[in-house]
């Protein structure tokens, strides 16, 4: 079963920046991860990715060099920042607020049916 | 034959047909695309196959444009007033250089002994027109040269962020307007002068302040707007 796209959206900065706080990362990896690690239900438009970062990069929470990867092919590495790490935990502290509270209804739906 | 590289050329200058992703955000883009076509050649695809799946899975070009749209928006912005400001300095060198080239032959003409007001203001209106015919021909001449050997692309790049060209194109127009300028400042004198002296006064130090600061600003908002911003930095 397939993510909706706004879900999708709604939880591209927390994964982008967990991704990054375990370190320095690019574009192609991260899709990959979260690929990896959504078993494929994450799905993402590949390109939709960029934006995110550079967007991210403008809120000065990642910064982003380019380097010569050890294929020779340039490429652009994203690392975070300390304000990144801020809102990571805000995040964090956002998203178990919502999952608790779902998991809490939904205990109670199974009680009651 | 399929040429991979040739469709990746192709599919560059279709992203950069909108004008709203930068040569970075292409590059960048343009890495992810070779990244995957590395990871689906292995699994046995052909260069067309492979091709057709990375284009697809990076997304349409109109979507990708939006979306970069939203995070370019400032940059487009500087891109446009810059070439705004350029094209109005220009236009400020052209009719100062004109007005001066024109004035000179005149002056050259009545020293040669040329003389009577129509003779002469043939000259001037002569020497006018070849003026602007030449800085015309000229200039189109100059963007041609530029754009083919850079590119466009390039070419928009080195104005916004290297600034060299066109810091040299304004510290000519910034010479030449002073200098004009210099020609036609007053030296005010002691002796005392009636309302209408100093009306006429007034308005020779205006224009004086109005051909040197407006050229003055423009370039310090030409300066500031090329400025590359830091997240805009390779």
């Amino acid at each position: 079963m397939a993510v909706s796209k706004d879900l999708v959206a709604a939880s591209a900065t927390p994964l982008i920046l967990s991704i990054l706080s375990d370190g320095e990362s690019y574009g192609y990896a991260i899709i990959k991860r979260v690929h990896k690690l959504s078993g494929g239900q994450l799905q993402w438009s590949d390109g939709m990715l960029y934006p995110v970062l550079h967007r991210l990069e403008k809120q000065k929470m990642i910064q982003s060099k380019w380097r010569e990867s050890e294929t020779g092919r340039k490429r652009k590495y994203y690392k975070i920042k300390q304000q990144g790490i801020k809102m990571l935990k805000l995040h964090k502290s956002q998203w178990k607020i919502v999952y608790s509270t779902l998991a809490r209804l939904w205990e109670l739906e199974t009680c009651l049916t | 034959m399929f040429d991979l590289n040739q469709e990746i050329t192709k599919w560059r200058n279709n992203l950069a047909q909108p004008e709203t992703l930068g040569e970075s955000d292409i590059d960048e883009l343009e890495g992810h695309l070779r990244e995957d076509l590395g990871s689906l050649k292995g699994s046995k695809l052909s260069d067309e196959e492979a091709f057709l799946i990375a284009t697809y899975r990076l997304g349409d070009t109109a979507r990708l444009s939006d979306e970069y749209a939203k995070i370019n928006r400032g940059k487009r912005f500087r891109q446009n007033a810059s070439w705004i400001i350029t094209g109005i300095l220009t236009y400020m060198l052209a009719t100062h250089f004109d007005a001066a080239v024109s004035k000179d032959c005149v002056l050259l003409a009545a020293n040669s002994g040329i003389t009577g007001y129509r003779s002469l203001g043939f000259i001037g209106f002569g020497s006018k027109i070849l003026t602007l015919i030449t800085i015309f021909v000229l200039g189109y001449y100059f963007c041609r040269f530029i754009l083919q050997t850079h590119g466009f692309k390039k070419q928009i790049k080195q104005l916004t962020t290297r600034m060299c060209p066109l810091m040299k194109l304004l510290v000519f127009v910034l010479m030449t307007v002073v200098f004009r300028a210099a020609f036609h400042i007053p030296v005010p004198g002691f002796r005392p002068m009636n309302i209408q002296q100093y009306v006429v006064q007034a308005s020779i130090y205006t224009k004086f302040l109005w051909s040197v600061f407006l050229p003055v600003i423009l370039v310090m908002v030409l300066i500031y707007l090329s400025k590359p911003k830091l997240h805009e930095v390779e």
